[in-house]
């Protein structure tokens, strides 16, 4: 079963070196820019990927390495024998401890850079069991094989994104962009495409941001394009602010628990359980069942104003649905 | 279904869920991608079953255990324990009942224990005591060691981490509080197996101790000196605490005045 989803991916994508297959059509989006992409990767040369990071983007180190990331993957059960495919896999940080843990994982992003510079990490975890393509996730055929599980780690609400995106010119940055389509059907697109990709029996593990976080009510700006309210605003108001300030519109789009659900039946899910998560998918403190409700809470933001709210809403009056982040377990 | 309640907090390299059935809690699942985490749990694990093999209660604790470290992976599956605990920050007068049944359950424990190279809970504090059909059951083992301390170290720790709280509240613990550690102390060393050194200097003795075995902790200890309040007296409260107590312990009978019962100390407990 593992070859057969490995031959698919030798059949129908080059091979870039060891471990890459692409289909020549690389974009690019990434934390980093091009420079420092193309630094990281002359550093590579010379130190192994943790040494290359402290050097080039040392705020960048955790994100990357840093094992609470991975914390979620326990709600999978995994048993050890599942083949999985990570979308958006970009510098591993899921990829690695599910390859430790699986089968076979194949970890699919745009931006080679980010490919080789996982390609590091997988060597000097001394990882067998990962393959990288490189390809557009809105261009991610329908295999013949399936897998077991899938994983989107913080990547549904860049789906409607078009072109290269260098974050750091990109967020809260005025860039004159066009989009065909609405960025909805674009998400429901993708996510039959994963869908698609699963066995009867398999898994998609979905991470995103609440639409809803509490912390966009008292003005903290979208962790997206960087500007005041757009997530909760109606989606024509977000899109005439993001137009005059940005001079785009607003394509991020981020979904409530109950509309994330809906989204998620559309694609072809038929069973989805959704976890409150605080205070980011990124490095969870406390995941909640939706469903159950929340009984314990401490706070888990830094910030003294923060922790005074997020007391008052979560441990006293138990308002789940303003969650800052959303887990999704779903199942066809 | 799962729900996560700690990760990787306090310099511990391992996440905590909760296994619930519903509104039901079934179990405690601790699960570790590090190589500090992963020793942790393997701690656990070890800390439990030596712990059960001596503490004479028939309990199945340890429901799953998986330890992997090529694949940089451990977890251990914990049944809940249904019970009452105490409050460590309500101070020792508050929690005197658990206290001194903890001590006596340490006496239990850890008789025949070698004095010079004891086990060791190492994390010994009123939290982690539950209190199940009126016994005392010791949790959360992740800072077990075999061999390695002196006798009585966490009966100490125990105590003196709850007096912290007073000495919190006034500056100084006051008399009444003071007699309730040297009653503590007395029944600890009913055996004998307290040090000189324990006896005279016991809160400077068990400072000490940490102080200089950092290492059994690992990086706990460094980053966060607020989990061992007992580091946290300072020289003068220690000074003072010791001369206080060695004078308490040093003959006449300890009168601690009127002691609450147990019931009134304990709260719903969660393990």
């Amino acid at each position: 079963m593992t070859g057969s989803l490995l031959n698919e991916v030798r059949a129908g994508y080059r091979p870039l070196g060891s471990s890459i297959y692409s289909s020549g059509t690389n974009g690019y989006w990434s934390c980093l820019t091009k420079k420092e992409s193309d630094w990281l990767s002359d550093a590579l040369k010379t130190m192994d990927s943790r040494d290359a990071i402290l050097k080039i983007r040392p705020d960048l180190f955790d994100v990357i390495f840093s094992e609470q990331r991975s914390v979620g993957l326990e709600l999978l059960e995994l048993s050890g024998n599942e083949i999985c495919i990570d979308y958006g896999c970009m510098w591993g940080a899921l990829t690695i401890p599910l390859a430790k843990r699986c089968r076979y994982v194949l970890g699919i992003d745009q931006t080679l850079d980010s490919l080789i510079f996982l390609r590091a990490r997988i060597k000097e975890n001394n990882l067998q069991n990962v393959e990288l393509l490189c390809e557009n996730l809105k261009n991610v055929p329908v295999f013949q094989s399936k897998a077991d599980i899938a994983i989107v780690n913080g990547v549904l609400e860049w789906i409607p994104e078009e072109g290269d995106i260098e974050l750091s010119e990109y967020y809260g940055k005025r860039q004159t962009r066009h989009y065909e389509g609405n960025p909805c059907g674009k998400q429901v697109s993708f996510l039959r495409m994963v869908c698609d990709n699963l066995k009867g029996s398999g898994k998609l593990y979905l991470a995103i941001e609440n639409r809803y976080d509490f912390k966009q009510f008292f003005g903290v700006k979208d962790p997206h394009v960087g500007i005041r309210f757009v997530s909760i605003l109606p989606r024509f108001l977000s899109d005439i602010i993001s137009k005059v300030q940005l001079r785009r519109p607003y394509v991020n789009w981020l979904y409530s628990f109950n509309a994330l659900k809906a989204l998620l039946h559309n694609a072809g899910f038929n069973t989805v359980e959704l976890y409150a998560t605080f205070p980011h998918y990124s490095f969870p403190q406390a995941i909640v069942p939706y469903s159950l409700g929340l009984r314990h809470h401490t706070p888990t933001v830094k910030r003294r104003v923060g922790r005074i709210v997020e007391r008052i809403l979560f441990s006293y009056l138990k308002l789940r649905y303003f969650a800052p982040s959303i887990i999704a377990l779903a199942m066809k | 279904m799962k729900e996560l309640i700690r990760n990787h907090f306090g310099g511990n390299d391992i996440a905590v869920f909760l296994e619930r059935d519903g509104e039901c809690v079934k179990s405690v699942l601790k699960v570790a991608t590090t190589k500090e985490g992963i020793e942790t749990i393997r701690r656990e694990k070890q800390g439990w079953d030596w712990y059960l093999s001596r503490s004479n209660q028939q309990l199945q604790i340890v429901n799953r255990y998986l330890y992997e470290p090529e694949k940089c992976y451990a977890k251990i599956e914990l049944k809940y324990i249904d019970g009452a605990k105490g409050k460590y920050w309500r101070g020792v007068r508050k929690n005197y009942g658990i206290l001194q049944s903890t001590v006596e359950h340490y006496l239990k424990v850890w008789q025949n224990e070698d004095v010079e190279n004891c086990s060791m809970h190492g994390d010994l504090s009123v939290d982690n005591i539950i209190i199940r059909n009126g016994q005392v059951v010791i949790v959360d083992w992740e800072h077990f060691n075999k061999n390695v301390g002196q006798w009585g170290f966490d009966a100490l720790y125990l105590i003196f981490e709850t007096l912290w709280f007073d000495a919190k509240k006034h500056g100084l613990p006051r008399q009444a509080e003071l007699l309730a550690v040297a009653n503590l102390i007395k029944t600890l060393n009913r055996d004998n197996n307290l040090s000189s050194l324990q006896l005279e200097q016991p809160l400077s003795w068990t400072k000490k101790f940490i102080l200089e075995n950092r290492k059994l902790w690992g990086k706990e200890v460094e980053s966060s000196f607020t989990k061992f309040p007992v580091v946290s007296f300072t020289d003068e409260q220690a000074l003072y605490i010791d001369k206080k107590l060695a004078e308490l312990l040093s003959g006449r009978e300890l009168c601690i005045g009127r002691v609450r019962p147990i019931e009134t100390e304990l709260f719903t407990a969660s393990s």
